[in-house]
């Protein structure tokens, strides 16, 4: 690829992050957020009864 | 919840949006007059579940696209991410069920139907999570109950991230 062609994508990706409306978080927040992220809990058995609920009704 | 014949369906013109109500003059009043427009700008999906024998629609939720502000991480933790300084989130903007089919696991359906279109969604957005902001208590502890995490600084807003969501439902 051209280098202009990557140019143009990561300004157009840059734009659409722009466009996109950003939510502030404190600095603790920010990393509990991320901690969780790369830690992801397994779903919880609520979420997942709801879940086979939601399987039974739309049928699958 | 019976839905043989219930479906969900993209906002639209056609939808009769103006006799919902949830209980939740906000709620009902964006959807009532805000929802299409907001479709048309294309700010925010909105999708409704509608009963295929009436008119009356039986619940709503919108989802859109957020930016999460992750800079200034501490140095363990953001030595784990690749120096992305935001991250891509999809947002629960909002999500009602209309008073009158309440208590019927409409709530439910719902969060589960938005949780598997945002993951559907991900690869192409590239979404790290689900994230909800909520208006009063009743709705803060609905998320709560399945397990949504809290932020402690802005306790009405909570998330998911998406590789449980992912492990949820594939």
């Amino acid at each position: 690829m051209s280098e202009f062609l990557i140019t143009s994508a990561q300004a157009a990706a840059k734009k659409v992050i722009e466009e996109y409306q950003t939510m502030k978080l404190t600095v603790s927040d920010r990393n509990a957020f991320v901690s969780a992220l790369l830690n992801a809990p397994e779903p919880s058995p609520k979420l997942r009864a709801a879940a086979k609920r939601y399987k039974e009704v739309s049928g699958g | 919840m019976e839905t043989l014949s219930r479906s969900v369906q993209t906002l639209e013109e056609h939808h009769t949006v103006i006799s919902f109500s949830c209980g939740i003059d906000a709620l009902d009043r964006y959807f009532q007059q805000q929802a299409i427009h907001e479709v048309r700008r294309r700010v925010a999906a909105a999708f409704v579940l509608v009963d295929n024998v009436s008119p009356h629609i039986l619940g709503y939720y919108t989802l859109s696209a957020e930016v999460i502000d992750v800079e200034d991480l501490s140095p363990e933790i953001a030595k784990k991410l690749p120096r992305y300084p935001r991250l891509p989130a999809t947002l629960i903007g909002r999500l009602a069920v209309a008073q009158n089919c309440q208590g019927q696991g409409i709530g439910e359906f719902l969060l589960i139907d938005a949780l598997k279109r945002s993951l559907e969604n991900a690869s192409t957005i590239g979404s790290i999570a689900v994230v909800v902001d909520t208006l009063e208590e009743r709705a803060r502890q609905f998320y709560l109950y399945y397990d949504f995490i809290p932020f402690q600084d802005s306790p009405k807003r909570l998330f998911l991230p998406m590789k449980t969501i992912e492990k949820l439902l594939r």
